[in-house]
């Protein structure tokens, strides 16, 4: 590479090709065939010029872990809510002044948190170029933390409410959509329930579960691995690729229990302990794709309608990382949070894992897997156990997924989900690197092992239908609609009766496009495959929050629609098609109807 | 809500142009943030202007045969609703056009003449100067209120339009649907260069809900761009304390329809019989009233597939009547009646009567009657078929045994979904007057 531009003569531009340059001839020896992966190339002629895959340095920087939401206190309004619980514009939900005495088992943590503008080290800090992006940025007793992509990191525990007020301070209208939580409407972040600029909304977390028929709580539907992120009607897309995402975990007593018995990794006495359940051997890992201008900046265009894929792999808002990690097992929390990357991961060495989570909620038992398949807002969680590598060894989490548009990934659905991976794959894209180190003799090492019990599941009987609805996700003159319709927030398109349970079918119409289907409120369970007649594989026999649909997919799923009156909506998660009003709205009330109806209430 | 008149945009648009023509061309580092956008970060920017600073500055020619380079003249510093047409599509395109009409006509009142509408050729090699300007002259969407969006037809070189067209996202994967201009999406794009912010909208939603959206996006100032969103809140807020109504309006009601008013004059009409309809010999019905404007193909064929599926639920009762009144047709609508019935295929018995109406007698009758806004003319320029001389409030209204007004139903909009949704409400309430049960529980 030419590294001989005089530095008194050259621009800003010179300087920054200087440093790549300097940058690629030092770490991959191009030329030397050192590299073992495939680079990613740009993804459109739009994005002429954009900094090159070959260009960004691997693992040079650490992975960034997200900090914890601070709880401003519990049980008393804090001293920075400088007015009272629902008096800001948006208001709260009226759950909030309206619940059953049960809701309340512990005191309600009191959160504030701003949507705000940022800037920081997206790309390597040896590239020397920042990147500005939207984020969230979390409120302490006396100040701020710095805003951050992902978003600081939730805790939340079951039986225990939390009130979140978010600031918008941005120049464009937010919703906050706590994704796989059972909320109420108001707090769900419905695409048109916004926060203007320079507004609030109150966010009412219950963390109440919905209760089975004898008026218990339904512990198998306790969640564990959720994130927020924006919803606003109409901008989900950009504002998502902006950086508006962040984790958020939740605990209820069962899950705790596992990690003081030491089964699921954690400490004794730290994991187990709210507010924060500090777990250094717990990591969210949001996967996220993105475009570079020379500059720096993360490159979006508002043309992407049909879906946004980036040419650089990002970890926890960093490309390439490393994550150096002790000789013992971990539990990786994996959240597809881009736009429209599908990904399909494994580790290097093709060594198994276990995978003990889809979506929100842990498996009834392990999963033994080679491969685990993240499509969009999908989350997989997996237990790595590094214990039989040498400290030394490196490792690496690689997407072995080709996605050669935003259409889908290439080949079949059933290929990307499945759990072995044998001979060599045709393409391979490493997106983190880890690092062993000897383990720290003082903490335990985790005992779940292939047949470990987890959650309790329970599988939803045909009997227990009352009502059947089909709907078709399809591309139409450049459109994105479901059954030939779009979202019109004046319909409520689907009526079901509150505590009842039903039976879709979601059937992806043609075109070859793929359609991961977000349904809010409660998880959903696979019954049929009605395009292959196959089983329904391992994986997806538990729950779901958003369910893929590949190239003519026709799939039938139940659900349950308990506690909260609607409007919630469904949507296709390539959030540039939610955006393109791929999106319908369902309302459960006291009685459901085959029609569509108006909505029940509405919460601007 | 107080809206921004033209004449406070003014400042805000001279402060706009002023950045853009003391700065160098957008890109990257060096753009100029205006600082209402809230945040002068030029990374920020980046991530939104891309898209519409990116435009390519290709040279069309308008329906007025003037040459124009796109950028420069029609989108730097501007509002713009672009959509794509062809001028001998049958099908999406004059209902896109009508819709686009109505929302120029709503720009005018937010935005006056810092929006401009584009509609540009997917077809130029048919779609010449001379043939866009003849079918411009058809629209006559010419005016000369000064505060009007100006509307541009353009066409200009096939493949410079193409590759605009792939810019916007607006193509299809498979060529031969892509070359294929029949097959061209009916989005609308909506933006504003100067603030940065642009969308694609769907364009087959309401126009209520379009011009909310335009608003917000393209919107010059945060007034501008969310009176709508606060003054939902603020009747939400006051619905919910009962200081004012339902905001979702008539079609919340959930249990008996509300008596809207009493239907006192009758209709004085011909039947596809010949005969005079006998309108005092339907007290003690209920009556289902439903205009059609023939001249639009879409519309009415929904109204008329909704006539035969309620007759197929309810004519079987007897205090059931259907009335249909076709508009649009002239002097020739009785000779028509007949053949209209035959052609729908709708029951030759008396539950779905068709009615011949002069102008007049059904004017005094929608509104009296029915409740309906009057008919009002169309200025030339305004329409998008010659035909539309007169705009017509289509809502199919619901009258019940005692003659009273019970409600009035959309059941043609252009969104389906909505139009499902007001027949549903529609047949409810029929039920609910015909004794029948209001709703059917799932379980």
């Amino acid at each position: 590479m030419n590294n001989e531009n005089k530095p008194n003569t050259i621009g800003r531009r010179t300087l920054i090709k200087t440093g790549i340059g300097a940058t690629i001839g030092g770490v991959f020896n191009i030329g030397s065939s050192a590299r073992a992966d495939v680079p990613l190339p740009i993804p459109d002629s739009l994005f002429t010029g954009a900094i090159d895959n070959l260009a960004v340095p691997r693992w040079a920087d650490p992975l960034p872990i997200p900090a914890y939401v601070p709880v401003l206190s519990a049980g008393t309004l804090p001293a920075n809510y400088t007015t009272p619980v629902g008096k800001v514009l948006h208001g709260v939900a009226p759950e909030w002044s309206n619940h059953p005495a049960d809701w309340d088992k512990y005191p309600t943590q009191y959160y504030q948190v701003n949507c705000v503008a940022g800037r920081g080290n997206l790309l390597p800090k040896s590239m020397k170029l920042t990147s500005a992006f939207w984020g969230y940025q979390a409120l302490t007793p006396t100040g701020a933390l710095p805003v951050s992509v992902p978003g600081p990191a939730f805790r939340f525990r079951a039986g225990q409410p939390a009130m979140v007020r978010f600031n918008n301070k941005l120049p464009e209208e937010m919703s906050i959509h706590m994704h796989g939580g059972h909320w109420p409407s108001h707090s769900d972040g419905h695409a048109s329930f916004m926060i203007s600029p320079n507004n609030a909304r109150d966010y009412y977390y219950p963390n109440v579960l919905p209760r089975k028929k004898d008026g218990t709580f339904d512990i198998t539907e306790s969640p564990s691995s959720m994130w927020y992120h924006d919803h606003a009607l109409d901008m989900t897309a950009p504002h998502v690729a902006r950086g508006l995402a962040g984790p958020c975990q939740a605990f209820d007593d069962l899950e705790l229990g596992l990690i003081s018995t030491g089964v699921l990794p954690g400490i004794k006495g730290t994991s187990d302990v709210g507010p924060y359940f500090d777990n250094p051997y717990d990591i969210s890992l949001f996967c996220s794709d993105r475009v570079f201008h020379p500059t720096g900046d993360v490159w979006y265009d508002n043309n992407a309608h049909n879906g946004y894929l980036g040419n650089v792999e990002l970890v926890n808002g960093k490309a390439y990382p490393t994550l150096q990690v002790e000789a013992r097992k971990y539990r990786f929390r994996v959240c597809g949070s881009s736009n429209s990357r599908i990904r399909r991961l494994r580790l290097s060495n093709n060594d198994s894992f276990l995978r003990i989570a889809k979506d929100a909620w842990l498996f009834g038992q392990p999963q033994r897997t080679q491969a685990v398949m993240v499509g969009m807002a999908n989350r997989a969680d997996i237990i790595i156990d590094f214990s039989k590598y040498k400290a030394g060894t490196e490792i690496f989490l690689e997407n072995i997924l080709p996605m050669s548009s935003p259409r889908g990934a290439d080949g079949t659905l059933e290929d990307a989900e499945q759990t072995t991976v044998t001979g060599t794959p045709a393409f391979n894209h490493r997106i983190l690197r880890f690092k062993v180190v000897a383990k720290n003799p003082l903490y335990p090492d985790a005992t779940i092992t292939d047949t470990t019990a987890l959650r309790p599941h329970e599988v939803i009987q045909a009997s227990e239908v009352v009502a059947k609805r089909s709907f078709v996700f399809e591309r139409q003159n450049g459109q994105w609609a479901i059954n030939q319709s779009f979202y019109d927030p004046a319909v409520a398109n689907a009526c079901p009766t509150l505590g009842s349970v039903e039976e879709w079918t979601l059937k992806n119409g043609a075109g070859g496009w793929w359609h991961p289907i977000h349904i809010h409120l409660e998880s959903h369970q696979h019954v049929a495959n009605l395009t292959t007649g196959l089983p329904i594989p391992q994986q997806n026999r538990w729950k779901h929050d958003v369910t893929m649909l590949g190239p003519n997919t026709e799939l039938v799923i139940r659900m349950r629609f308990r506690t909260f009156k609607g409007p919630f909506v469904f949507h296709c998660h390539n959030v540039e098609h939610e955006d393109l009003e791929m999106m319908f709205q369902f309302d459960p009330r006291a009685v459901g109807s085959l029609t569509p109806q108006p909505p029940q209430a509405w919460y601007p | 809500m107080k809206k921004l008149s033209y004449i406070h945009l003014c400042n805000a648009i001279a402060l706009v142009l002023s950045v853009i023509l003391s700065s160098a061309p957008l890109s990257g580092a060096e753009a100029v943030a205006p600082d209402y956008l809230g945040t002068a970060d030029d990374g920020l920017l980046l991530m939104r202007r891309t898209f519409g600073d990116k435009l390519e500055d290709i040279t069309m020619t308008n329906h007025r045969g003037e040459r124009v380079k796109f950028f420069s003249d029609l989108v730097r510093g501007r509002i713009v609703l672009i959509s794509f047409f062809y001028t001998h599509c049958q099908d999406s395109c004059p209902l896109t056009n009508r819709k686009m009409a109505v929302l120029r006509r709503m720009m005018r009142e937010e935005f006056g003449r810092s929006a401009t509408l584009i509609s540009i050729s997917v077809d130029p090699e048919r779609d010449t100067p001379a043939v866009i300007s003849k079918y411009a002259k058809q629209q006559t969407f010419e005016t000369a209120d000064p505060d009007m969006p100006d509307w541009q037809f353009l066409t200009g070189d096939a493949e410079e339009i193409a590759r605009l067209r792939r810019m916007m996202g607006k193509y299809e994967f498979e060529e031969e649907a892509d070359l294929d201009p029949a097959k061209h999406g009916s989005s609308l794009m909506i933006g504003n260069q100067a603030t940065g912010r642009w969308c694609m909208l769907n364009g087959r939603i309401s126009t209520e809900g379009l011009m909310t959206r335009i608003r917000r996006i393209a919107g010059w100032t945060e007034e501008q761009r969310y009176h709508d969103m606060k003054a939902s809140v603020h009747a939400w807020d006051a619905f919910r304390e009962g200081r004012g109504p339902n905001p979702l309006g008539e079609m919340a009601s959930d249990a008996e329809p509300p008596v809207l008013e009493e239907a006192s004059e009758a209709l004085a009409a011909t039947t596809q019989s010949g005969r005079e309809l006998p309108w005092d010999a339907m007290s003690g019905k209920v009556r289902v009233v439903t205009s059609l404007y023939m001249p639009c193909g879409h519309g009415s064929a929904e109204g008329i597939e909704l006539m035969k599926q309620l007759n197929i639920e309810f004519a079987k009762n007897s205090d059931f009547q259907q009335i249909v009144i076709p508009l649009g047709l002239g002097k020739s609508v009785v000779a028509a009646l007949g053949s209209l019935a035959k052609s729908w295929g709708l029951p030759e018995k008396g539950s779905c009567l068709l009615a011949a109406v002069t102008p007049e007698r059904y004017r005094s009758f929608a509104v009296r009657s029915l409740g309906l806004e009057p008919p009002s003319a169309v200025a030339p320029q305004n329409r998008v078929l010659p035909a539309d001389e007169v705009e017509y409030d289509l809502r199919t209204v619901l009258i019940d045994q005692n003659g009273r007004v019970r409600g009035r139903f959309q059941v043609n909009d252009a969104d389906p979904a909505r139009s499902a949704l007001s027949g549903e409400l529609l047949r409810r309430d029929i039920r609910f007057l015909l004794n029948q049960k209001n709703q059917r529980p799932i379980n």
